[in-house]
């Protein structure tokens, strides 16, 4: 609507460039204003979760970027049994090497192919989140024009 | 998610005390017999030592969940099988990018 009004202004009145006053104002710069920051790692998880395809049924999962050096995998879901289970994956990223963590107790460095699976899964969410959720250009790091 | 942060939701260590985590288990890998006082670097400490190296070796690559690859183009909409050269060093560079862009718009918000 506003580029509608914003067009229609600019063939009345010509370029608001030299006419400040007619400048459109603006909107706000992001519509995350106010979001905290478990709340946008909420948001990130919501992508992150369906990288890897389809959760089944009764399973949740989430996938996210903890911080600068931490990813977290989590997947809960109820056995047969109706017994509760989850597992929690941590992965540490060490600069040249990525270390795994699961449930606090075993630790191995991803290799060979799930060395690349993770590093696909972080490439997608990170063009996915950048783009979804901050309007940034992936490639640049720079602010989307809105 | 519930009130708890994420950090304790998921029982992720501060980052400050990361560098007491017992991720050293690789340093016992890292024995060798060159490391023992000459007067013990018999036949047998040196096989002795390699058998416990072994035994590290296999706790170290015990079979556990693999991470699976992401889901194919029809669901993501995205082609992985373009990104051939991913490395630990971009993994870092992306995710640090990640958290950078959280840490501006949180602070952009609070402005």
């Amino acid at each position: 609507m506003a580029s509608i009004f914003k067009k229609a202004l600019t063939l009345l009145v010509g370029d608001d460039q030299s006419m400040p006053q007619l400048k459109m104002p603006k909107l706000g710069k992001s519509p995350l204003k106010k979001l905290t920051e478990r709340e946008l790692i909420q948001l990130e998880s919501d992508i992150g979760k369906n990288i890897f395809g389809p959760i089944a049924e009764g399973h949740r999962r989430e996938f996210f970027n903890l911080d600068a050096v931490t990813w977290i995998w989590y997947e809960e879901f109820t056995d047969a049994s109706g017994v509760k289970k989850s597992t929690t994956t941590r992965y540490e990223v060490q600069g040249k090497a990525i270390l795994k963590a699961q449930d606090g107790a075993k630790y191995s460095y991803l290799e060979g192919n799930e060395l690349q699976n993770f590093g696909v899964a972080v490439q997608m969410y990170y063009e996915q989140v950048m783009r979804g959720i901050y309007k940034r250009d992936p490639e640049t790091g720079q602010k989307l024009a809105q | 998610m519930s009130d708890q942060s994420p950090r304790q939701l998921y029982a992720v260590p501060d980052l400050e005390r990361r560098n007491d985590t017992p991720f050293t288990s690789g340093d016992r890998l890292d024995l060798h017999s060159s490391d023992l006082p000459r007067e013990v670097k018999s036949p047998e400490v040196i096989r002795a030592m390699g058998e416990v190296a072994n035994v590290f070796e296999a706790i170290e690559h015990a079979p556990i969940e693999k991470t699976p690859p992401p889901a194919d183009y029809a669901v993501t909409g995205i082609n992985y099988n373009v990104y051939t050269d991913i490395t630990p060093e971009l993994i870092a560079i992306r995710s640090a990018a990640i958290a950078r862009a959280r840490y501006d718009e949180i602070h952009e918000s609070a402005a």
